[in-house]
């Protein structure tokens, strides 16, 4: 399947044509964005250890969503505008590498996994916030690592293959 | 120095990350999710001293919850640093990046060792500390030093 022309706009921009020739942008822009995905990953980590009932068991779980999840959010952010930059450098290169699209939709995944646990498990959260995890907490937070664990896996892949 | 890495080079197991395309992707995987654990544990702590965040725990609670996490997840680090040196032998060792942040990570080492003693010290260790100003600076070193590392550990990539 044939990249869409927009994408190769994108890398001939301006924009993209300054990182791509610079020698030091992109991998200042690289490393922003592990750090980012660092403090995404590890932050989500904590939480997800806590819905398996695995690590901070003595702390209700309201409480780290509440310290934690901010973090997670603005590392997100940051990710995702460090990732636009250093994807709009080689975009159309990057959309014709399997492994790049497949993990926007892991990401599409973690996220419907993170809804459902909102609006569903979530919603009897005071009944469990102590103690033992609901079932549903214990299901949500397995997949988020899982889920994580191979968007990190798919961008190794995706940094490898440029 | 050539024939010590011409000598990894050609050990089977450094022939087996380098014959099989995705291992070393793999364990670079496994570096950047081990990394995410233990710079998240560290900061945790260095923005608990810091009076940045987590003021509502007592300071021991956090070094007691978090600090382990640091220390099985450099171990992790350095399995799979280990690994991926092997693998590439010379991108590793002739590097002064790499040399760096070998440097900057016993440094870093140090620092979270001190914590950690004297946070668990009962005779007011961590007190002492506080009183000559020298807690906060510890915190704030310790968490550049963490991102110093993490930029040279991408940087050795590209110089």
């Amino acid at each position: 399947m044939a990249v869409p022309p927009i994408f190769k706009l994108l890398q001939a921009s301006p924009l993209g044509k300054t990182i791509t020739e610079s020698s030091w942008m992109f991998p200042t822009i690289e490393t922003i964005h592990v750090i980012a995905i660092a403090t995404v990953i590890g932050s989500i980590a904590v939480v997800d250890l806590r819905l398996l009932g695995v690590a901070s068991k003595d702390r209700p779980v309201s409480a780290l969503t509440q310290e934690f999840l901010p973090w997670t959010w603005a590392a997100f952010v940051l990710a995702a505008c460090s990732g636009f930059l250093l994807f709009s450098s080689r975009a159309a290169d990057y959309m014709a590498i399997a492994a790049f699209t497949t993990k926007f939709v892991i990401m599409a995944l973690a996220a419907v996994n993170m809804l459902v646990f909102h609006l569903t498990t979530q919603r009897s959260m005071a009944k469990w916030d102590l103690g033992r995890p609901a079932i549903g907490a214990r299901i949500a937070g397995a997949l988020s690592l899982v889920l994580w664990s191979a968007i990190v896996i798919c961008g190794r892949k995706v940094g490898f293959s440029l | 120095m050539n024939a010590f890495l011409n000598a990894i080079d050609a050990t089977p197991l450094s022939q087996l990350l380098q014959n099989v395309r995705w291992l070393i992707p793999l364990i670079q995987s496994a570096h950047i999710l081990a990394l995410s654990v233990v710079f998240v544990s560290a900061a945790v702590v260095d923005l608990r001293i810091l009076g940045i965040a987590g003021q509502r725990q007592r300071l021991t609670a956090v070094t007691h919850r978090f600090l382990p996490w640091v220390g099985w997840g450099v171990l992790v680090l350095l399995a799979t640093g280990l690994l991926l040196m092997i693998a590439e032998p010379r991108r590793a060792l002739l590097n002064p990046l790499f040399q760096i942040k070998m440097v900057a990570l016993m440094l870093v080492g140090l620092m979270t060792w001190t914590i950690a003693v004297l946070a668990a010290d009962k005779a007011g260790g961590w007190a002492k500390l506080e009183r000559r100003g020298a807690a906060k600076p510890i915190a704030l070193g310790s968490l550049l030093l963490w991102l110093a590392i993490i930029g040279l550990g991408r940087w050795i990539a590209y110089a």
